[in-house]
């Protein structure tokens, strides 16, 4: 006779793992570095942040935020909390450097696709984005990235950076009027 | 012409754009015939794929043990900090209370050097209550201090005075100062 079915366990939540950690677990710190570290990176890089200092501001997100674990309250979502302070760090950065500097994709960051035309396309795509979300106001271009790459509604938008949803919903149309203008 | 569908579209548009939603038939039609929608649908698609090797090319495993370095570094290095601070702050409480207690007993204390006037002496002023010396007479106090003055080694530990020691005077002197 053979026994239970193994059911998967599921995975712990975001605030079980913070739980664990404060009570001195270091494997529950990996596992919210392995779960969020992508999503991270993606805003920071689509926000304007060099490519080569893409992974050092994420272990800087980390860090920032496993030493203020007491400033999360638990109501917004723990990625929305830590793409918060990576929107603060890119700032502080982008202040420090008097100004942000508008980095365009080299060739070799981008994915080689089968057809080169359309890996060309792709390229020059991708690159007029970038060069166009560098133009918007610093809250247009990071509520639009989290609404297209993190899927955010404009009520977690507004919690992650310190706006208002009304607010939020303005800022996401005037980028996308900005960024139709400059792409199409 | 911006029109209702399009609002329902661009507010869908996310979680389409992520697999967790998909257009209906009319809002297909729509996407394919509204220049705007479709403009912004492009747009969306686009901007989800940036950061995309930025984030492919991190190693989770190693920068959690990053992190976790930079967390202890950071906690050894406040922990230096609050030690500088306290010691400090020990240092600056010691130097006043050699300045202050200086001041007050005639010691060196700040400004004891443009003070010329020799009248303060170290015993001038200076208090030490101890209820159990009031009622001593002369002769029993030059006891006591010439027990303090003898160096410790020239002390002869003799057995301990009781009151069986006492003569009827000192007794009644003891009993009158127990009952105040």
């Amino acid at each position: 006779m053979t026994g239970p079915a193994a059911t998967p366990t599921p995975a712990p939540a975001d605030a079980d793992l913070v739980r664990a950690y404060r009570a001195g677990e270091e494997r529950a710190a990996t596992a919210l570095v392995t779960r969020h570290a992508g999503p991270v990176a993606r805003f920071l890089a689509g926000a304007g942040a060099d490519s080569g200092d893409v992974e050092d501001l994420v272990q800087e997100t980390f860090i920032r935020a496993f030493r203020s674990l007491d400033g999360w309250r638990g109501e917004a979502a723990f990625r929305s909390w830590l793409l918060s302070i990576a929107s603060n760090l890119l700032k502080d950065q982008f202040r420090k450097h008097r100004g942000r500097t508008i980095v365009a994709i080299e060739d070799s960051d981008l994915p080689a696709p089968d057809d080169p035309e359309t890996a060309l396309d792709a390229t020059e795509a991708e690159r007029i984005l970038v060069a166009g979300l560098a133009t918007l106001p610093r809250l247009q271009r990071e509520v639009f990235l989290l609404r297209a790459q993190q899927g955010m509604d404009y009520e977690t938008i507004a919690r992650t950076l310190d706006t208002t949803a009304g607010a939020a919903r303005v800022h996401y149309h005037h980028a996308v009027k900005r960024l139709k203008e400059l792409v199409a | 012409m911006t029109t209702e569908l399009c609002d329902i579209l661009s507010d869908k548009m996310p979680r389409v754009v992520r697999g967790e939603a998909a257009w209906t038939t009319e809002e297909a039609a729509h996407l394919a015939a509204c220049s705007a929608c479709a403009a912004e649908w492009r747009l969306l698609r686009q901007a989800s794929m940036l950061g995309d090797r930025a984030a492919a090319g991190i190693d989770p495993a190693r920068l959690a043990a990053g992190v976790l370095a930079g967390v202890a570094a950071r906690r050894r290095q406040d922990r230096w900090t609050r030690g500088a601070w306290v010691t400090t702050l020990a240092a600056a409480a010691a130097i006043a209370l050699v300045v202050w207690t200086g001041k007050n007993h005639g010691g060196p204390g700040v400004g004891a050097g443009r003070d010329s006037s020799p009248t303060v002496t170290a015993d001038a002023g200076f208090h030490l209550p101890l209820a159990e010396l009031e009622s001593l007479d002369s002769e029993q106090l030059q006891t006591v201090l010439d027990g303090l003055d003898a160096p410790v080694g020239e002390v002869t530990p003799g057995p301990a005075p009781s009151f069986g020691d006492l003569d009827n005077h000192q007794l009644e002197r003891v009993l009158r100062s127990l009952e105040g």
